[in-house]
């Protein structure tokens, strides 16, 4: 194939855009840039600038899909802890009408009201295993079986049966609350330190 | 399906961290039950009951009975496996008493009271 061009050859070198001599013939891309290489660097460049781009590109690619994944794992841990927060919340509200419950003397809702709690916390032990620190596991777990024992009592002996056993009886209930409770604000407390 | 004979080497374990002070026993609303929460989420619940029997019952983090151990007083009518359960049971209990009320602290405070009057 015979190629049209204007340039000409001034001693020896060759000036314009293509650097063929009249009458050469280019086989390749190879022969072509070995014939030219002013071509050559030119390319060279072009394609150097580019592979660098692509480069780049595929880096702030990595780099967004990367954000954004954390992003998305963080906001599914937020309404996750958010969840466990609510939860733990109608749990320490249970908890809160038992020792009502109890203050009034009144054994059959105090008993039903027992009944709940341990349903709802044995759920959320489970459900929420991973948000409840290892140091406040005893303390639920704790807190479980001293509601076991109230319940069983109150099923089976009634209310109790001088100040000095009620005085027991609110103690405990207190101590159960107040575990529940602090875990319900603690939860709700990173909450709100993630939204800030 | 085990046995509760099955069961007695974690008894005895339990029994021996008792001793050690090396596990929590509490008290509960009931005077005769303590309860010892271990790391897992495991709970022994151990209990003298109205008719002086001893009982134990492990549970784990959902409530679930993992076995329960009762024995009572041995005596000629007695069979063989409460004979077997009983020492440790009684053992346990007592044990779990004192450390849940405290008991050798009070005792301890109380001759050093008297020492002094």
């Amino acid at each position: 194939m015979t190629h049209e061009h204007s340039h000409s050859s001034q001693n020896g070198a060759w000036v314009g855009t293509d650097c063929r001599p009249a009458g050469v013939e280019i086989q390749s891309n190879e022969a072509y840039h070995s014939a030219c290489p002013q071509k050559k660097s030119m390319f060279d460049i072009i394609a150097g600038t580019a592979g660098i781009v692509g480069l780049g590109l595929t880096v702030w690619t990595l780099i967004v899909a990367k954000q954004a994944r954390t992003a998305a794992r963080e906001a599914r841990a937020a309404i996750r802890m958010d969840n466990a927060a609510e939860e733990f919340k109608k749990i320490a509200v249970i908890a809160n009408e038992f020792l009502g419950h109890v203050e009034m003397d009144q054994v059959d809702s105090a008993c039903v009201r027992a009944r709940d709690l341990m349903a709802a916390m044995s759920v959320a032990a489970q459900r929420w295993k991973s948000l409840i620190p290892e140091d406040e596991v005893i303390a639920y777990d704790e807190a479980y079986a001293q509601i076991g024992v109230i319940s069983r009592s109150l099923s089976t002996n009634g209310p109790p049966e001088n100040a000095q056993q009620k005085q027991k009886l609110l103690k405990i209930s207190h101590s159960v609350l107040e575990t529940l409770g602090k875990r319900a604000g603690t939860l709700f407390s990173e909450v709100e330190t993630r939204k800030d | 399906m085990p046995s509760n004979s099955d069961f007695i080497p974690l008894v005895t374990k339990l029994l021996t961290r008792t001793r050690e002070n090396k596990v929590v026993w509490k008290g509960t609303y009931e005077a005769d039950i303590f309860v010892c929460v271990l790391e897992g989420g495991f709970t022994f619940q151990v209990e003298k009951g109205a008719s002086n029997f001893r009982k134990l019952e492990m549970t784990d983090s959902a409530g679930a009975t993992i076995f329960r151990m009762r024995a009572v007083e041995p005596d000629p009518e007695t069979d063989r496996d409460n004979d077997q359960q009983w020492e440790p049971l009684e053992e346990l209990w007592e044990r779990a008493r004192r450390a849940a009320l405290d008991i050798d602290k009070k005792v301890n405070e109380a001759s050093k009271i008297l020492d002094q009057i």
